[in-house]
């Protein structure tokens, strides 16, 4: 086992610990807001997660985009067989812009709670809404 | 009872550990350790622009950019409706936004305010090079919007909430050229499908009869529909992220006076 393939999985184990804390955060926390920053960082830590999966351990990656106009045959192939794997990043920059509408949606959502109950904590929301 | 509250998150917790870890190891299968990437990753990335064989090509050197718009193209679409859908739920949501909107606020210092001047050209030009340079360097229609988003609320921090009402802009015009804007995004979609090809295609393809979008316009490489496509989406993308700026920076200081 090389050294980039020992830190390549230690990162994973590190971003899997980090989406956890998002997890427990989620499930957790009492305040709206803490929740919905608690969401984001589980997100972006998937997101990361996504783009290291599309990494090329072994030999020197190259970028997935091919820097020449008119490329020959050869360096087509060596571009395919070192690029790193350009599906993860394209679905993360989707990902990344549905986190970005959940978000803004969900805060939305939490100043329109704010002006209804004039608290944040769920706890205090479920008790006004059973008066 | 806090007990059980807490066996539950615990469960839970544990839960999600496993989705995590069986989704992370399912997808890698280890692949990387042995180096490598999965077969479609390599077949996108010999064809997207593979000039000697344009079978699969989608002419662009910018294998990201060619999965978003032309080999998983449906998906970005439906990502920008799921966009369009929210920001749509959220102006829904607040309403009397207008009583705000009119409250004057502060304005910072003359170093801000210069500061910021040159800062607006500077972010401007730069997410227009993003977005119209997408189909050949990184980037590409959401980076550059979200690039953009960041002027207007930089105006609105150094000199004042009603700035841009002042100067005569309103969020009627951002609804207005992002709906625009998705409508033409969604004719480059579907010129393809009028003539015989199948929805968002880019290049001509076997089974299809489009001709597909000019490569070269003139001396210049344009590379397909991905310039329109990124053109267009940087437009929605951008109103929608000014929009919620805006109303979250109207809400704000809204609500603090």
């Amino acid at each position: 086992m090389t050294i980039i393939t020992l830190l390549y999985v230690l990162n994973l184990a590190v971003l899997l610990g980090v989406a956890l804390v998002g997890v427990y955060g989620v499930l957790a926390k009492k305040n709206i807001i803490k929740k919905i920053i608690a969401l984001t960082i589980l997100g972006d830590t998937v997101n990361t997660i996504a783009i290291y999966l599309g990494y090329r351990v072994k030999g020197n990656p190259l970028p997935p985009i091919l820097p020449y106009l008119h490329p020959s045959q050869q360096e087509i192939s060596v571009f395919a067989s070192r690029a790193v794997d350009p599906i993860p990043q394209a679905l993360v920059i989707t990902a990344i812009v549905i986190n970005l509408a959940v978000t803004a949606f969900l805060l939305f959502l939490a100043v329109k709670i704010y002006q209804q109950y004039g608290t944040l904590d769920y706890r205090r929301i479920l008790e006004k809404m059973r008066r | 009872m806090a007990l059980s509250k807490a066996l539950v998150s615990l469960v839970l917790m544990l839960v999600a550990a496993a989705l995590l870890s069986s989704v992370a190891y399912g997808v890698i299968g280890w692949k990387q350790v042995t180096g490598g990437i999965r077969g479609l990753g390599e077949f996108i990335l010999y064809h997207t622009y593979n000039i000697y064989d344009k079978t699969w090509w989608a002419g662009s050197p910018e294998a990201v950019t060619s999965i978003i718009w032309d080999y998983r193209g449906i998906d970005t679409v439906f990502e920008t409706i799921v966009l369009y859908a929210a920001i749509t739920g959220c102006l829904v949501l607040w309403s009397g936004l207008g009583e705000y909107w009119r409250k004057k606020g502060g304005r910072l210092t003359l170093v801000v305010r210069t500061a910021t001047k040159i800062l607006f050209a500077i972010i401007l030009i730069t997410s227009f090079n993003i977005a119209l340079h997408g189909y050949i360097t990184p980037g590409g229609g959401f980076a550059g919007g979200a690039t953009f988003a960041v002027a207007p609320l930089l105006l609105l921090a150094a000199y004042g909430i009603d700035y841009l009402r002042r100067r005569g802009y309103r969020i009627s015009r951002s609804k207005l050229i992002r709906s625009a804007a998705l409508l033409l995004l969604a004719i480059i979609v579907f010129i393809p499908f009028w003539m015989n090809g199948y929805l968002l295609e880019n290049q001509a393809k076997p089974h299809a009869c489009f001709p597909g979008y000019p490569v070269y316009l003139g001396p210049l490489y344009i590379g397909g529909s991905l310039i329109y496509l990124n053109v267009f989406e940087f437009l929605v993308v951008a109103m929608e992220f000014v929009i919620v700026f805006i109303v979250f920076t109207i809400i704000w200081v809204g609500e603090k006076k």
